[in-house]
């Protein structure tokens, strides 16, 4: 529910485990969403709109254990995948032409976070104060981006991001890659990351035309019924007091989500898709009105993650149906003004579309 | 648990060494022990009280903690390697290698850290706190090598606006809010025979208590008991409330040595946790239980509070009603302790009695704040520190020529700092040759530039600078009649053009005896709206109280790093006086000297007279506030919203 690292009851020393993703109560659509950017990080960033203490930070923390380690160029700055057609930062490139091999490690996915206030440097890199001063090399220190490369890249409270360092991180974001040109340093290196986004609405509001370039969008509520909050404290009192034995008693559950990922990553380029589901995103989206071609797009690239992640091979009606809230929420027409949730527009949308909600089965429409 | 019915009273039995010298308020103290107890756990406190009050306190935290912690003070102004550490600068280029300064959380871990005035901390100085109170000290600024646990944060809240207050990100995650008082003169904290006894007493009792922490269980009816509790009592921060307030409760069985959670460490906890974030105080239900209630009436020698007229506070739960018990003798910390309820009210569910004790742990006049907290709570976190995102020297906007400055602080430019450097590189040279530092370089070979401290140069950039439209709506019975529905479309209008503009809107209304903020500068249009959509009209015309309110805003959002621009909307007819009292001649007098004091501050302003014919008074108003004077006609929206680009400050367009 929290945040990774209240420090266990008792203890004064740190211990970094974090929370179980399975553990987490409720918020569904967060999850899928997050573990739809897994299986297929081409989808775009996920944004998490919500209050605070509802989960956000805690589901994004939890994430590397859920993902299959990668292997890394040993020594590399940027984290470079080692493999023949990853991409290479300019050091690995000069050392692959002079002949030498690259040493391999093995390395968890990288979660970093953008704390709120970051700087420019932070994020993009800067001179490496430290040498330019006693040894007089002009020499790059590399920020967050790099950091982030292969993994997800979090901020909290995107909407308070100042607008330049948002455009900035979606830019990245979109070529995978950080091009740095700033004092004298004209460097480029790799930065492919799943930007996921979390913010409370009535903070302040994204820009729509940013809003636009995250893949998926959920919203998260504090769970409503007592039993379920009760379970939240419950659960994260359990964590707190011992967080070894609360990781062990969920490591099954989590294990099952990752079987469920690397399969889901396996066979993501074998989905078929047909006809059918492909129109009806089409007719969805025009239903809905929804600018510009990514809604489609990204609709049928999480369809086809979630078919993936659910071990189908072909998309269905039930996946389009199933991502439909996530991928086009963010993205109907609205007035500012304007509060009717788009989450009913898109359910009406839907129920054109794909007739009523079956009460079971892959949505055979109901007459 | 038996035993806790006997004693509701949450209070801890004084501890030695801590409790008998130091005369605190009440749960003051069981507080220091509590976070002596667990401080990782339970992170720290806001506490409000001036030196005289906060020192005893902080003398009784430490005396708990292990002998030897730290204390350490850091301003809010606190930048990123004075929290977090950083390469020194100066004695880097002194030593010629690089130089290392811990940071500030990191000296003060396992100790206390203490930030005076913590209501201007910065959103971002705020960010680096709440994720070192999550997770310990980083090794370095930006690395993730945790390997120290944080320090209790003690935030000194100094503020005197009500609306500026600690960030939410920090004040979430901790635990307390305390209110001090100073102590009595006599007490006999200072004998130092005395405190050096029982202090060693003390500590290994927190040490045994700390052992004991991982032992203590919480029966499951007592969890749904503390869930049921932070539900009625509508607070901030979720789930986090629910949780810190747990770890206290734990905390305190184990100070008692118990391994089970009891009724009376549940109530300590919700009344040291939950109930300062309460938004909201059921009404009791039980007549029985009325006498538990705080005595809301404030004082007859004190002004009532502006915000307690009753038109104002339509959605405030009714305040019990006047016959409640006399109220306590003011000062008294010690006898202000919550009065028992009555016994046979042991068999009562452990969740109303837990409100009981939320109702009993609130001070007078608490009633107020809570109605204002539920209005503030939504958008507050953004108020709260932006003022820390607008500084002169920026990263973004028109480039300024570079000054001498800090390099941490502010983007180095590295050629006007050689530029600086330069003209002095011989005569360096021969100094250092002179000194210790051997002639040739010991980087092999190439010539160091000798850079001192005071050559750096940083870059400055010229910030495009915010526009925050502070609307001053009269929704006086008067106003109403008039066109209060028009001026409200007029505003919609407005907001949506500041949605595109990206300028901060703000809400002020004032009705009845006094003006309120009804939402803070915000960016979020959605919520003005509803808020408006919400505002029902009624009562007098308290025009300088509203003219008051808006110029304090606006001077708070200058001071910020906005251009402010205020837009009153008001039908003009003045009739309640700043003091809250009826009398056209009076609030007439009052208006004119609240307009005239936006003159003087120099805020640009916009009259909106809504009346239906043009009237005198609010011409006279806008001439003596320095302001344009507009007269709507038809409830034409379009018309004001020209006005007010007109007005708008000229900056936001760059």
């Amino acid at each position: 529910m929290l945040l990774v690292s209240l420090t266990p009851i008792g203890q004064q020393e740190i211990v970094r485990i974090p929370y179980p993703f399975s553990a987490i109560v409720g918020q569904d659509e967060m999850k899928l969403a997050l573990q739809i950017a897994a299986v297929d990080p081409a989808v775009g960033g996920v944004m998490i709109f919500g209050d605070r203490g509802t989960g956000k930070s805690t589901a994004v923390r939890a994430l590397p254990a859920l993902l299959p380690t990668i292997r890394v160029v040993a020594d590399c700055r940027y984290g470079c995948d080692p493999s023949a057609n990853g991409a290479r930062c300019d050091e690995c490139h000069a050392r692959e032409a002079s002949g030498d091999r690259l040493k391999v490690a093995t390395t968890a996915v990288p979660v970093v976070d953008l704390p709120l206030g970051a700087t420019e440097d932070r994020l993009v890199g800067a001179l490496d104060l430290e040498r330019a001063l006693t040894r007089g090399e002009k020499a790059f220190e590399p920020g967050l981006l790099a950091r982030a490369h292969r993994g997800f890249l979090y901020v909290d409270e995107v909407n308070l991001l100042e607008d330049h360092l948002v455009d900035l991180l979606l830019d990245v974001a979109a070529t995978g890659e950080n091009v740095v040109e700033r004092e004298g340093l004209s460097l480029r290196h790799p930065a492919r990351f799943v930007l996921v986004g979390s913010g409370n609405p009535e903070e302040g509001e994204l820009r729509p035309q940013l809003l636009d370039r995250f893949g998926l969008s959920v919203e998260v509520t504090t769970p409503t019924a007592i039993a379920d909050r009760v379970l939240v404290v419950r659960r994260r009192d359990a964590f707190d007091r011992d967080p070894e034995a609360f990781a062990a008693e969920w490591a099954g559950a989590d294990a099952t989500i990752r079987r469920a990922i690397t399969a889901g990553r396996k066979r993501l380029p074998t989905i078929e898709v047909p006809d059918a589901p492909l129109e009806s995103a089409a007719e969805l989206c025009s239903a809905l009105g929804t600018d510009g071609l990514r809604g489609e797009l990204t609709l049928l690239r999480a369809a086809r993650a979630a078919a993936a992640l659910a071990g189908r091979h072909a998309i269905g009606p039930h996946d389009i149906r199933q991502v439909a809230p996530l991928a086009l929420r963010h993205r109907l027409r609205r007035d500012p003004l304007d509060e009717t949730g788009s989450a009913a527009r898109i359910a009406r949308a839907m129920d054109d579309v794909f007739g009523p909600l079956p009460v079971s089965g892959h949505g055979a429409p109901v007459a | 648990m038996t035993s806790a019915a006997a004693t509701p009273d949450a209070e801890l039995a004084p501890p030695p060494g801590v409790g008998e010298a130091v005369a605190l308020a009440p749960h003051a103290r069981s507080a220091a022990l509590l976070l002596a107890i667990d401080p990782t756990g339970l992170g720290g406190a806001v506490v409000r009280g001036d030196g005289p009050a906060l020192d005893p306190w902080l003398r009784a935290l430490r005396r708990a903690l292990p002998m030897g912690a730290p204390l350490l003070r850091c301003a809010p102004s606190a930048d990123e390697s004075r929290l977090l550490g950083g390469l020194d600068v100066a004695a880097t280029l002194t030593a010629g290698r690089p130089v290392h300064e811990a940071g500030v959380m990191a000296r003060a871990s396992g100790g206390v850290l203490q930030i005076p005035g913590a209501e201007r901390l910065t959103t971002r100085a705020a960010a680096l706190l709440a994720s070192v109170l999550d997770g310990g000290v980083p090794q370095a600024a930006g690395s993730d090598v945790r390997e120290r646990p944080a320090p209790l944060v003690v935030a000194a809240d100094e503020g005197t606006d009500e609306d500026v207050t600690v960030p939410d990100a920090l004040a979430d995650r901790l635990a307390f809010r305390l209110v001090l008082t100073a102590p009595p003169a006599r007490t006999l904290f200072d004998e130092p025979g005395h405190v050096d006894r029982d202090a060693a007493t003390a500590a290994a009792d927190v040490t045994a208590a700390r052992a004991r922490l991982h032992l203590v269980d919480v029966a499951e009816e007592l969890v749904l008991a503390l869930v049921e509790t932070a539900d009625q009592l509508a607070v901030i921060g979720g789930a986090r409330a629910v949780l810190l307030a747990l770890r206290a409760a734990r905390a305190s069985a184990a100070w008692s040595g118990r391994t089970e959670v009891s009724d009376a460490d549940l109530m300590l906890a919700v009344a040291l946790v939950l109930a300062p974030r309460a938004t909201r105080l059921p009404v009791p239900d039980d007549s029985a239980v009325t006498d538990d209630a705080p005595p809301d009436q404030p004082r007859a020698e004190e002004p009532p509070p502006e915000s307690e007229a009753p038109e104002a506070n339509g959605a405030q739960p009714p305040p019990p009603d006047a016959a409640a018990p006399p109220s306590r003798p003011p000062e008294g910390p010690t006898d202000a302790s919550t009065p028992p309820p009555p016994d046979d009210d042991a068999e009562r569910p452990i969740a109303d009695r837990l409100v009981d004790a939320a109702r009993a742990a609130l001070p007078p006049r608490l009633l107020a704040e809570l109605a204002r907290r539920a209005s503030a709570a939504a958008s507050r976190s953004g108020a709260g520190g932006r003022g820390g995102m607008t500084m002169t020297i920026g990263t973004r906007g028109r480039p300024l020529p570079s000054r001498a400055g800090d390099p941490r602080r502010a983007r180095l430019d590295v050629l006007a700092t050689v530029r600086a450097a330069a003209p002095w590189q011989a005569l360096r040279a021969r100094m250092d040759g002179g000194a210790t530092v051997p002639a040739p370089d010991e980087s092999g070979g190439h010539r160091r530039l000798r850079v001192r401290r005071g050559d750096f140069r940083v870059r400055r950039h010229e910030r495009t600078r915010v526009a925050s439209v502070i609307f001053a709506v009269d929704a006086s019975g008067s106003a109403a009649l008039a066109r209060l529905a028009e001026a409200k479309g007029a505003i919609e209008v407005m907001l949506a053009e500041s949605y595109a503009r990206r300028d901060r809107v703000s809400l002020v209304a004032f009705r009845g005896a006094g003006a309120e903020v009804l939402l803070p500068p915000t960016r979020a249009p959605a919520r003005a709206r509803r808020l408006l959509a919400g505002l029902a009209g009624g009562g007098g015309t308290p025009l300088a109280a509203g003219l008051d309110t808006a110029r304090a805003l606006a001077g708070r959002e200058r001071r910020g790093g906005a251009d402010p621009l205020i837009v009153v909307l008001t039908d003009g007819r003045a009739n309640i006086g700043r003091d809250g009292t009826p009398g056209r001649p009076q609030a007439r007098t009052d208006a004119l000297v609240a307009a005239r004091a936006i003159r003087a501050d120099n805020l640009p302003a916009v009259i909106v007279d809504v009346a239906l014919r043009p009237e005198p008074f609010a011409r006279a108003i806008a001439d003596a506030a320095g302001a344009r004077y507009l007269w709507l006609p038809g409830g034409d929206g379009g018309s004001i919203g020209a006005a007010v680009r007109q007005a708008r400050p000229r900056a936001a367009d760059a």
